[in-house]
């Protein structure tokens, strides 16, 4: 358990990519790599579960991908962990809620249920529970439904600002009282089937679609409204799970595994490490935008309520139990006018680190694009030396900046509207 | 603990989210309150990570008391898939008026006859009304017609005296003219 947890809800309909990408993403980051700060824990039992859905989807021997989700909500928890000799440190918890996508639409005619049944459903109860409390949004677009819609397959057509719209309603829904639109990740499944594919004689590219999502009217909309209202942006992130080693039988439309070729994620860590950075800058941005653009103004009102967090903090005595809870809703209503719900995000950010890290931020982007390697072998070094949390926070803030700079460079189209500085 | 031949058996069955074929008494207690609908889509939570293993659990049904629940996520014959190109699966169980009974496969795969029908039926033309009610079957009761089909039997009769006239060739060989 650490002092911030963000959680995410992830959207995306009956075999988007949920279950397989959160079972990947677990995977990949649990492991440490080359470059990489911290890893990902979670529970034994939850562990062993990530890991054999993982291990089914990926093996050869096994002809088929794990089944559908049943009807049911699941919460995954990720600590991200640094160990060193100094000790354990646990600067950030991110948690995710897998589910079954009919669960979205609980109204869709296949599943037969009433009005009073949707009403009383704990799983759906479960799941707006969390959705409406969620810290950031990861709105995934099937791959594969995107290649057939691409391909003009009739039924599928108005499919994607269908979805969208349908999606984006829920969290304009959420606008009133919480003080903004959290950061939103559209994020494109099964890229393998889509990258460089060649439909109508021109290659899929992330530019094109990203272009497409955003040309979608009720996404453009929403987009214009997040400018305007200086909210966290949007990024397009295209990922794979399998790799080559997945593809589409063109024959009989399945996907299917290819022995053989190899399991190659894509981009599975990158929603992730966009997480803290776009709730920081977000954060950031709203406090400029509440004392207008004097700029001293601002500095003071930082400093003076940075000033009274560390005050209350000492006092309490620890980031987390109720008073402290009740003091971050207190800050952060004062600061959005917003709801208790946007507290758990900001719960460590919203004072004394929200200002320092967003300069951090800022510096690690401008070096990272400069000399990537350097600074990844620095990072290992400076992982050996973290001795207190929030040194932790800011190594792992580093990392992600680091990632986010090679990934933005390889990918310009990826973010949409207005981008935050 | 066995299974006593009195205990009660309601077969089941949950396609892609949907109730297909619920117990009687759930139907019944049902038509008035839409939380006992929704009873046994909700209990049936599948832990993918155990794969077509059976999961037991306790149903609760209010003002009812418990009963016993098995039931395991397996593909729904004949090779069905999903919009996402996956092997469409089933919830399929029983659930049961005797909490101490030991439910097996064994158990499910006498039920299970019930049950493809209906499946078959949302598979090729979807679903459409309330789910079909399943009666009670006992424990000790024969579920499908005979262990042993005609088919069967005829085969075991052909290959038994194949084999006793292969015994006489060699025989007959060995012992010389
Ligand atoms: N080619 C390819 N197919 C994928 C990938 N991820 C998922 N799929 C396919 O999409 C199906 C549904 O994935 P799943 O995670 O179960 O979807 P969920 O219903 O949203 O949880 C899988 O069975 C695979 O066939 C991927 O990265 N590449
Ligand atoms: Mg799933």
């Amino acid at each position: 358990m650490s002092a911030t947890t963000l959680r995410v809800m992830v959207f995306g309909e009956r075999g988007a990519g949920k279950t397989l990408y959160l079972a990947g993403l677990f995977r990949g980051m649990s492991v440490s790599g080359p470059g990489s700060v911290f890893t990902l824990q979670t529970g034994e039992v939850d562990r062993l579960k990530l890991n054999r859905i993982y291990a089914d989807a990926v093996n050869p021997l096994l002809k088929n991908f794990p089944p559908s989700t049943h009807w049911q909500t699941e919460p995954w928890r990720f600590d991200c962990q640094i160990t060193n000799r100094h000790g354990t440190f646990r600067p950030l918890s991110v948690e995710y809620l897998d589910y079954s996508g009919e669960m979205l639409d609980p109204l869709d005619a296949r599943l037969g249920m009433t009005d009073e049944e949707i009403e009383v459903d704990p799983e759906l109860r479960a799941l707006r529970g969390y959705r409406d409390h969620a810290d950031a949004y990861l709105l995934m677009i099937d791959g594969l439904k995107l290649l057939r819609m691409l391909r003009g397959a009739p039924e599928l057509a108005g499919w994607l600002e269908h979805y969208l719209s349908d999606q984006l309603q829920v969290m304009e829904q959420r606008l009133t009282g919480t003080g903004g639109r959290p950061p939103l990740h559209v994020v494109v499944s099964k890229w393998d089937l889509l990258d460089g594919r060649m439909v109508d004689g021109v290659p899929v590219t992330l530019g094109a679609v990203a272009g497409l999502v955003a040309r979608q009217p009720t996404f453009a909309a929403h987009l214009d409204g997040r400018a305007q209202d200086r909210d966290a942006p949007v990024r397009v992130i295209p990922v794979s799970v399998t790799g080559p080693f997945a593809a589409l039988d063109e024959e009989t439309g399945e996907i299917v595994k290819v022995p053989g070729r190899p399991v190659q994620p894509y981009n599975l860590d990158v929603p992730f490490t966009a997480l803290l950075p776009d709730t920081i800058r977000w954060r950031r941005e709203q406090l400029l935008a509440d004392t207008g653009p004097s700029g001293e103004g601002v500095e003071r009102k930082l400093n003076r309520r940075a000033a009274l967090l560390a005050h209350a903090r000492a006092f309490v005595g620890s980031a987390r139990g109720p008073l402290a809870e009740r003091l971050d809703r207190w800050a952060t209503r004062r600061q959005n006018g917003g709801s208790p719900a946007m507290s758990i995000a900001t719960a460590g950010l919203a004072g004394e680190l929200l200002h320092q890290l967003g300069a951090v931020l800022d510096e690690q982007e401008s070096r990272s694009r400069a000399r990537l390697r350097e600074i990844q072998e620095e990072h290992q070094r400076r992982r050996q030396a973290v001795a207190t949390e929030s040194e932790a926070i800011t190594l792992a803030l580093q990392g992600f900046a680091v990632r986010l700079a090679e990934f933005e460079e390889k990918n310009p189209g990826s973010l949409l509207g207005e981008v935050l500085s | 603990m066995t299974i006593v031949a009195t205990s009660r058996l309601w077969p089941f069955v949950i396609v892609e989210s949907r109730l297909i074929v619920t117990p009687d008494f759930l139907a019944r207690r049902g038509g008035s309150d839409p939380r006992i609908r929704r009873l046994l889509v909700n209990a049936a939570r599948v832990d993918q990570a155990r794969g077509t293993a059976l999961h037991r659990r306790v149903l609760t049904v209010p003002g009812e008391g418990a009963y016993a629940l098995a039931y395991r996520y397996v593909p729904v014959p004949g090779g069905a898939r999903d919009e996402a190109t996956r092997v469409m699966h089933m919830a399929e169980g029983v659930v049961c008026d005797d909490l101490d009974a030991e439910l097996t496969d064994e158990t499910l795969n006498r039920t299970r006859g019930y049950l493809l029908g209906p499946v078959r039926r949302y598979v090729d033309q979807g679903w459409s009304g309330p789910p079909l009610s399943s009666r009670a079957v006992l424990a000790g009761e024969s579920v499908e017609p005979t262990p042993w089909s005609l088919g069967r039997l005829a085969a075991v009769v052909v290959l038994a005296a194949a084999g006793l006239t292969v015994l006489l060739l060699a025989l007959k060989r060995v012992l010389g003219p």
